[in-house]
């Protein structure tokens, strides 16, 4: 195929297009003469015939993944050309929806992370690994839980009920939250982050809080095969908190001072040997171990490739009873059935297993309980002498504190177990029966499996409380699992019409249906705390099974153009069906366009060699977010039961006009390196609306409804990312690096259509949505300090008077304070000399505030009930004399501790998240072993925070699971602290 | 080959169209809204899920048994407890700690009942159709009695201005209701109760309202707005329906609290022990150091009890971290549930004799009046013997036997509010003999004029409503 111009006087110019590698001919060779639009392709056989100018020229050839080269035609009539493959144009290749593009040509906003950088590093989940390695990408761990889970903002919160976590898809495949620790980060190849309409509008009515699009290594193209071991081992801890808890002295003078205690009662256990000095922090957590090891095997053949790969993880946590095992394994292979059909598959199988402690709030969770016990009080009973008090056993009998509940013994005899079997992938098929034209279909799987036990032993101090002393122990187990399969099926061609002008077309249908079933078994009654399954039990108590179904169908179409590899347009339209939306609007419609100029292929810029890219991108487009319920347009009536009988109520209110939140965004980007490329960098400017917002609109509950799911308000979310690399010296044997992003992100409120009624959080109470106010701005009690007279706590009524009467209708809107930062990003280095590499990364995000009930409400509790548990030490700080000021309020058993702005602290803060060194053991030693590649490395997670203004950990993810306090940064309660690491390992390239 | 491969892409491309279809998906676990209400069946279900919500831990699966006593004079708060409803019991009463979620508990099964009332046309005429009409009214009626009994004010003592509760009587739920007057509010309850009385089966079964049940609660609705007369007609009424019999003797006495007889209960809400609801949670959990009391009885109060006395069986004496405690065992367990999962009894009969006393004695029919004190107090006391009093001590005879037994039931805070009287505690301490951590002295007493005896409208419900008004309490 041979495309041609004429020109006044010209001549024709052919040869033959191989490779340098194995000189083998290569088809689909762009062959242009610069600097005019006549140009084309070579045929099959590596041929091409070009009309030149009489007087010569230059001929351009390309084609993605090899060297572009200029030659001189000079008079030559037959030019052949060997080009070779140019391995930084290979990985600039990115994966975005549904196809590669090369990344010159992209018109939009998307950010890679080359999987290098995500591996062997001690954390479990690939969520909480993109943390800083994405500009405008926020990830902030949801708590510090050996396999937990992340929270990811790309550009903003743009829903409030709905989910605000991005679209992620592995090979294809969409993937729930509780699956991103069931990909081991050592099988990534790359991940793709797609923030901006043109980029995520394709993925329809799923795409609106971006696209995270992950892709797992194939074969490496050399047909050797490489097999590659990593290990690392390492240890973790709680990150250390900025405040002192009370010792027992302090505790016990607290205690007194505040009148709970008599003197001589404090003194009686100062002196008692039942009593000793106890560090509940060294008596419940303990040093965490990481371990992992991962092998894997990668080549090719003529006509096959392919991957596979083992690995571990276990993490045992910095709490007894608190870990979580991994072991994954993958398949990738494809096999080229002839020159034009392939035939593949990806599969991840993946088993984990994980003992949780509760995230609840008391001490029934060991990280309240360390705040809460008593300095004085022991671990186990002790009587007079200081000696234990023994059971009828022999055993140590556990204290079980003022609280009545002691978490060393729970964490022993009421094991909680979680099990995750993943099964994860795709078989597809790609013909390409004509040149250019690109057909592939896939099915893909995720198929997963969740068991969850819960064994309250016989004899445990839960069971105690909660059981039935006639049949001891009870034991739940949950089974549920979740089939998702997809259909997807894609054409694509790929053609030149006129030489210089590329389209690309694609068109696509997909078919999403998820079942999700669970079986749940509860009985009572066992034998013995060694018998753990319900076959052993004397009653069930409870069984029950659910099924809930989804479905999507979707209908997509893509087309862009390419001129010259310098002007770029690209526009796609996509139908999503849902069976969540409501009768009145089952189908939305989304598109997008975008534009790119590649200026420094300009001739008024490529003459200035200091400028080596500049290009300008351009893009608008609408996605969605689909409610998170799967049957919320409905109206029920569910089922329930009332003395042994069938009840039904009204469970759900209908709504039949229910869809989407509709995201309408435009953004604005420049991508520039100067100076051979020492200095690159990006800078966009994005404006996201987010419309239709999903929300529990509040209803009077005289009503007996608190809410129903409506199509509300919108939400617009803007700001500015920027990404620098900074190549301070480049040397054969010595490279620095420095690289850094920042983003921001304004966010407002725009209309509630509510008659300009505040929606204040249903779950903490603590925030609100008004009009022209960020997103869930804290909206709280002011506090007007202690009054110097008496020491009462005072606070600001509605109308700014000082009161001593805490009301809270005096709650006000806090302006600008909300979970939401303005701003983050990362910051680090990267360095190497010779064999040795040094790596640091920095993460920072600030301009956010947290309500710190843990920490500056729980632990400073004034005197009311809550004082009787341990207490921080500036709890001392107290009003004491009249003139008092700046303290806290004068202690008091009847105080009231509310909720007040007093509470609500700023959360800024730069953290250390990663330093790894490494030494690479020179070729030369190496080679003599059959080793490829040797690499050593010590690495730490985590080891350094500055933190001005926050007392505790400033990286707040969740507050409390069992308590619904899961908003992003909202409140501190208790959940399983963030943990720090050192680790060391190896990874061997054979 | 090529042939066979677009074929196959073909086909796929096409076979997936027909997923447009697939969108409608059935959940399956419940009926649409609109087919809720056809059969008999339907409606036996909806009437069984309005009594199923009455199981809210904030209704009487719990605080409601609790905070009348908790707030009055019963209860003193147990220093070795979690300090659970500390605020209710120190007065710290407002928007936020304002019993919250018994407004919204109480509205659910309101609403219950107006679905059911407005689809009643599809059943056609008949028994079947009245009784569920009736138990729906009569639902509906005392579920806004308990409302109005925590939110306002008594009628008796309300000015014309004063404000009740929202009386509900749709299922609108974009419906944002102002507070009716005090005196509408006791109006419409009154009327639901009355519309029940032709419409309501006679034996339904304890679990369920019937004619005695309902005369009973209308006996005590009188008793509350005052009206003494038609309080003894009432109980006339309940009397003459009974199905049960009368007052519980005294030896079935305490298996009442094992839900092991259903004599002398007029009506319970079922709790089965796969319903699991822990009711006396509230009072106490026990554990392996013995149980763990939330609240005690006020010392004064407890030790109103005699040795004689067959509701003694409601205590435990006993030691937990160290010190010794009278527990109230009422919830504790029945044998072979959960702790402190028991039926939860709304109206037994001896609240019904003990009101017909009430209201003879205040209008002066002291022999009647003795007769019924003597009907229970003779099934309470081993050897009784009958005081025969007459006047002021008949009268102090009766509060004296209707608080005691009716302690631990949530109806003290209501029967001082009624008669306009203070709370006034003790000022002994939590442990079994008076000692140990007494009340905050600023808590000892609130008088009868405290807007604290109506509790503050809930800041929810004052935030999403801008038709609510607050109660003084609110702050």
């Amino acid at each position: 195929m041979v495309t041609t111009m004429s020109f006044a006087q010209d001549r024709t110019v052919s040869g033959k297009v191989t490779s340098s590698e194995d000189g083998s001919t290569l088809p689909g060779v762009n062959v242009v003469v610069k600097g005019t639009t006549n140009g084309g392709v070579t045929d099959i056989d590596g041929n091409y015939k070009i009309t030149v100018p009489e007087d010569g020229g230059t001929l351009l050839f390309s084609f993605i993944g090899l060297e572009s080269q200029e030659v001189e035609i000079g008079t030559r009539s037959i030019i052949d050309l060997q080009m070779s493959s140019d391995i930084q144009q290979l990985s600039e290749v990115v994966v975005v929806g549904y196809r590669s593009v090369k990344k010159s040509n992209l018109t939009s906003a998307i950010s890679t992370v080359d999987g290098a950088e995500l591996q062997s590093v001690p954390i479990g989940g690939i969520d909480n690994l993109l943390q800083g390695k994405s500009p405008g990408v926020q990830v902030v761990a949801q708590n510090g839980e050996p396999g937990s889970q992340a929270y990811i903002r790309v550009r903003g919160v743009g829903s409030v009920n709905a989910s605000n976590e991005p679209l992620f898809i592995v090979d294809g495949v969409q993937l729930n939250a509780t699956q991103y620790n069931a990909i081991n980060p050592n099988d990534i190849k790359e991940m793709s982050v797609l923030k901006d309409a043109a980029s995520t509008s394709i993925y329809g009515a799923r795409a609106s809080n971006g696209v995270i699009l992950v892709t797992t290594k194939r074969g490496s193209e050399t047909s050797k095969p490489q097999i590659t071991y990593k290990f690392q081992y390492g240890m973790k801890q709680m990150i250390p908190n900025n405040f002192e808890m009370m010792n027992k002295e302090q505790k016990l003078d607290y205690e007194v001072e505040i009148g709970i205690r008599t003197a001589d009662e404090a003194d009686a256990i100062r002196n008692s040997l039942a009593n000793p000095e106890t560090d509940w922090f060294d008596v419940l957590l303990q040093n965490g171990i990481v371990q992992s090891h991962d092998l894997s095997f990668g080549g090719s053949s003529e006509t096959a490739r392919y991957f596979f790969s083992l690995g571990t993880y276990d993490e045992e946590g910095i709490s007894v009873g608190s870990n979580f095992k991994r072991v994954t394994a993958r398949a990738n292979a494809e096999f080229d059935l002839t020159e034009f059909l392939t035939f593949g598959n990806n599969l991840t199988v993946t088993n984990s297993k994980s003992n949780l402690t509760r995230d609840r709030n008391n001490v029934q969770n060991p990280f309240r309980a360390i705040y809460d016990y008593n300095p004085y009080e022991p671990e186990f009973q002790l009587d007079d002498q200081g000696d234990f008090i023994l059971d009828a056993d022999g055993e140590k009998q556990y204290n079980l504190t003022r609280n009545g509940f002691s978490i060393g013994e729970a964490l022993l005899n009421n094991p909680e177990e979680e099990r995750y079997t993943n099964l994860i992938g795709n078989v597809f098929l790609t013909a390409k029966p004509i040149k250019g034209l690109n057909l592939k279909t896939t099915y893909g799987y995720n198929y997963r499996i969740r068991e969850a036990e819960y064994y309250n032993q016989p004899g445990s101090v839960l069971d105690g409380y909660v059981g039935d002393t006639n049949a001891p122990g009870s034991k739940s187990d949950d089974f549920d699992s979740r089939f998702q399969f997809n259909w997807t099926n894609t054409a694509a061609y790929n053609f030149v019409p006129v030489a210089g002008h590329t389209i690309d077309v694609l068109i696509g249908t997909e078919y999403y249906k998820t079942d999700i079933r669970t079986v749940d078994v509860n009985s009572k009654g066992f034998p013995s705390k060694k018998f753990t399954t319900q076959d052993n039990a004397s009653e069930v108590t409870l069984g029950s099974t659910t099924r809930d179904e989804w479905s999507l169908w979707s209908m997509f179409g893509m087309v862009s153009y390419n001129l010259n590899e310098k002007y770029f347009a690209t526009a796609s339209l996509r139908r999503d069906g849902s069976s969540r939306f409501g009768a009145n609007n089952k189908f939305g419609m989304f598109w997008s366009a975008s534009g790119g100029w590649n200026m420094h292929e300009e001739s008024f810029l490529s003459d200035i060699s200091q400028i080596s890219q500049l290009k300008i991108r351009a893009s608008i487009g609408t996605s969605g977010n689909e409610p998170n319920q799967l049957y919320a347009s409905r109206g029920f009536y569910g089922f329930g039961s009332y003395n042994n009988q069938t009840s039904s109520d009204p469970t759900q209110l209908e709504n039949k006009d229910l869809k989407w939140e509709e995201n309408f965004n435009y953004s604005i980007g420049i991508d520039f390196g100067v100076l051979d490329n020492r200095v690159s960098g990006s800078v966009d400017y994005y404006n996201k609306n987010t419309r239709d917002l999903l929300f529990d609109a509040p209803l009077s509950s005289t009503t007996g409804w608190d809410s129903r799911l409506e199509n509300i308000g919108e939400i617009v979310n803007s700001g500015i990312e920027l990404e620098l690399a900074w190549d301070v010296l480049r040397g054969k044997d010595y490279n620095i690096r420095l690289l850094g992003s920042a983003a921001t992100n304004d966010n407002e409120v725009l209309n509630l259509d509510n008659d300009e009624q505040d929606i204040i959080n249903d779950d903490s109470g603590l925030t609100v949505l008004r009009e022209g106010q960020k997103v869930n701005t804290f909206y709280l009690v002011q506090y007007a300090g202690v009054n110097p007279a008496n020491g009462e706590e005072l606070f600001y009524d509605k109308d700014g008077n000082v009161t001593n009467v805490w009301n809270g209708d005096d709650a006000i809107a806090m302006e600008g304070k909300s979970p939401i930062p303005t701003y983050f990003g990362n910051f680090g280095l990267d360095a190497s000399w010779k064999g040795i590499k040094l790596g640091l990364n920095f993460y920072y995000q600030g301009g956010n505030y947290t309500m710190n009930w843990a920490f500056n409400q729980g632990q400073l509790q004034d005197g009311a009930s809550g004082s009787r548990n341990n207490q921080r030490v500036d709890a001392f700080d107290y009003w004491k004399k009249p003139g008092d000021t700046g303290v806290l309020p004068a202690p008091s058993l009847t105080n009231n501790v509310v909720d007040t702005d007093r509470y609500l602290q700023r959360a800024d803060f730069i953290r250390l998240r990663n330093v790894n060194l490494s030494y690479t053991l020179p070729k030369a030693i190496i080679e003599k072993a059959w080793l490829q590649d040797v690499v050593f490395f010590v690495q730490g997670t985590n080891l350094w925070t500055f933190n001005k203004y926050f007392d505790g950990d400033p990286e707040v993810g969740r507050g409390s699971d069992e308590s619904d306090l899961t908003e992003m940064g909202e409140v501190t309660l208790y959940t399983y602290p963030n943990t720090r690491g050192f680790t060391a390992g190896v990874n061997i390239t054979f | 080959m090529k042939k066979l491969i677009y074929i196959f892409l073909l086909a796929g491309f096409m076979g997936v169209v027909s997923c447009e279809d697939k969108l409608e998906l059935e959940p399956f676990d419940a009926l649409d809204a609109a087919q809720a209400f056809e059969t008999n069946t339907d409606f036996n279900n909806a009437l069984k899920g309005a009594y199923a919500f009455l199981r809210d831990g904030n209704y009487y699966g719990g605080e409601f048994y609790l905070l009348p006593d908790a707030i009055s004079d019963n209860l003193i708060i147990s220093s070795e407890g979690r300090f659970s409803y500390q605020d209710y019991y120190l007065f710290n009463l407002n928007g936020n700690i304002a019993w919250f979620q018994f407004w919204r508990a109480a509205y659910d099964v309101i609403l219950r009942t107006n679905h059911i009332i407005e689809n009643i046309d599809n059943l056609a005429d008949g028994d079947f159709k009245d009784d569920i009409l009736g138990q729906a009214y009569a639902l509906r009626a005392m579920a806004h009695f308990d409302l109005a009994r925590v939110y306002s004010k008594p009628p008796q003592f309300a000015g014309g201005s004063d404000l009740g509760i929202a009386y509900i009587t749709g299922t609108d739920a974009a419906n944002l209701p102002a507070r009716s007057t005090v005196g509408e509010t006791f109006t419409a309850i009154l009327a639901d109760f009355d519309a029940a009385v032709p419409l309501i089966g006679d034996d339904n079964g304890t679990g369920y309202l019937n004619l005695a049940a309902l005369q009973a609660l209308r006996a005590r609705y009188f008793l509350y707005t005052g009206n003494n007369a038609s309080a003894i007609t009432a109980s006339d009424a309940a009397i003459a329906a009974s199905v049960n019999g009368g007052v519980s003797t005294i030896s079935d006495f305490p298996d009442i609290w094992d839900d092991l007889t259903e004599n002398g209960v007029i009506f319970k809400v079922i709790n089965t022990n796969l319903d699991d609801v822990g009711v006396g949670v509230v009072y106490n959990q026990s554990s392996p150091d013995g149980i763990r009391s939330e609240y005690v009885p006020d010392f004064a109060f407890y030790s109103q009890f005699q040795a004689t006395d067959v509701r003694s069986t409601w205590f435990e004496t006993s030691d937990f971290a160290g010190s010794s405690f009278n527990h109230v065992i009422k919830y504790l367990q029945r044998p072979g549930s959960n702790q402190a999962t028991v039926d939860m009894k709304v109206i037994r009969w001896s609240e019904v004799y003990l009101t017909r006393a009430e209201a003879r004695a205040e209008t002066s029919n002291d022999a009647g009046a003795l007769a019924d004190l003597d009907a229970v107090r003779s099934q309470r006391y081993t050897g009784f013997v009958s005081g025969g009093e007459s006047g002021a001590a008949l009268k102090a005879a009766i509060q004296l036997e209707r608080r005691l037994e009716l302690a631990f039931e949530g109806h003290r805070m209501f029967d001082l509010k009624r008669q306009g009287l203070p709370i006034n505690r003790s000022n002994n301490g939590d442990y079994s003999d008076g000692t140990g951590i007494k009340p905050d002295p600023s808590v000892l007493t609130l008088p009868a004029s405290s807007p604290k005896f109506q509790m503050p409208i809930p800041q929810d419900e004052m935030n999403a409503n801008p038709n609510m008004q607050p109660n003084p309490s609110n702050g």
